[in-house]
């Protein structure tokens, strides 16, 4: 368990991809439209002012493609909300259900709901607490 | 004799030079504001975006908070806008047509305006010390001082994004004034783009219900933008949760992002050009 505590805490330290304002949900993202993109989770951020997870995806073609995940949650809020580092460890197949980019290409999504590898779902925001409603 | 009459007036000059080069008639000795107030604070419940505004392609965006006492308003945006003078309603028609995202000061990383970081559901922490209440707000990881050492605000010739704030005891009350601001084009929150001016002020009043529970009342007078002052009050519960005190948000990153994603409708904005220039 400690161990993979500190995976996450090394994916949260060698990621820092993004960095985008506040609440851009409504200019970055098309929230009128659903995207769902399956793959391996490999850091999740539980940062203000959103979290953020990276998940690798390996499409048809069997290319590997790097997906940000932008929580619709505050940080503070998805932590008092009952997140922790082992709520999605690293290493996990996950599915991600969210709103897409509205940047031609860009893979990013802004979540939403996950379901994890037990089929058990949580909110990484705009959904209420951390189990999914 | 004569040297202890000297020693006399050496410690005396002495003293007289110290409490002249400190001032120290004006240092008080204890601070007005109750212990009880010093601690993290959180909303009781959790706050997000009521109304309707429009995103930056035009497409209406309804908030579907209900302020039902399960889910309140950060600001109720629809009694928000019965209270708009002329002005007020001007621009908020100028917004709600434009939305345009890039002139608020949030996209190059400003921490928040006053009115997001007062409202918005994230926790803060107040401490104090004789001569002040220092406020940090986890939204943007800001850090407010508010003076209670007796101070006047600054002329109305200074101003500043997040204002000058002085605070006194009413009562059981903790009353923080707020003025010297500049025009916030963000001025309640950071989305649905209602303006406020550098006329406004904010009176926040906190006052101690128990140990444990603070009722907070924002109240916005700004002769420029509201027919009326504005109010709302919400309560905060005492946490033993610490700060994250993070604010993910580099400003290179997010102006570039912006421009890439905006639909921009002024293409003679050489905004990114000139941010990377810098």
């Amino acid at each position: 368990m400690r161990v993979r505590g500190l995976a996450v805490l090394a994916g949260v330290l060698m990621l820092s991809l993004t960095a985008q304002a506040h609440h851009s949900f409504t200019s970055f993202f098309d929230l009128t439209k659903t995207v769902e993109i399956s793959g391996v989770v490999k850091s999740v951020k539980l940062v203000n002012p959103h979290p953020e997870m990276i998940v690798e995806v390996t499409e048809p073609n069997g290319t590997k493609t790097i997906w940000t995940i932008t929580g619709r949650a505050t940080g503070s809020g998805i932590l008092r909300a009952g997140w922790n580092a082992d709520t999605v460890p690293l290493g996990m197949n996950v599915k991600v259900e969210g709103h897409p980019s509205r940047k031609d290409g860009a893979r990013n999504i802004a979540a939403g709901k996950i379901t994890k590898a037990d089929g058990s779902e949580v909110w990484f925001g705009g959904g209420g607490g951390i189990a999914a409603g | 004799m004569r040297f202890a009459r000297v020693m006399v007036l050496v410690v005396v000059s002495g003293a007289t030079a110290l409490a002249q080069i400190y001032d120290l008639s004006r240092i008080p000795t204890i601070s007005p504001v109750p212990n009880d107030f010093v601690g993290n604070w959180d909303w009781t419940t959790p706050r997000q975006s009521c109304g309707t505004s429009r995103d930056s392609y035009g497409q209406p965006v309804t908030f579907d908070g209900k302020d039902d006492g399960r889910v309140v308003c950060q600001w109720p945006i629809d009694r928000l806008e019965k209270v708009l003078n002329g002005r007020g309603r001007a621009w908020r028609t100028f917004t709600l047509n434009g939305a345009d995202d890039a002139i608020s000061p949030r996209w190059t990383c400003v921490a928040a305006g006053l009115g997001t970081v007062l409202t918005e559901s994230y926790p803060r922490a107040f401490y104090k010390n004789a001569d002040a209440v220092m406020m940090h707000f986890d939204q943007s990881n800001w850090i407010r001082m508010v003076y209670t050492d007796g101070r006047k605000h600054p002329p109305a010739t200074e101003a500043f994004y997040h204002g000058h704030a002085v605070g006194w005891m009413e009562g059981q009350t903790f009353v923080v004034e707020t003025t010297n601001l500049t025009w916030d084009p963000d001025g309640y929150d950071d989305h649905s783009h209602i303006a406020r001016s550098h006329m406004a002020k904010f009176t926040e009043r906190y006052t101690l219900k128990d140990k444990e529970t603070m009722e907070l009342s924002i109240t916005v007078d700004d002769p420029l933008f509201l027919k009326e002052p504005f109010t709302f009050v919400g309560t905060l519960k005492k946490t033993k949760e610490p700060l994250l005190a993070t604010w993910d948000c580099d400003p290179e990153v997010a102006v570039k992002e912006l421009y890439q994603t905006l639909k921009n409708p002024y293409p003679d904005d050489t905004t990114p050009a000139k941010f990377n220039e810098r």
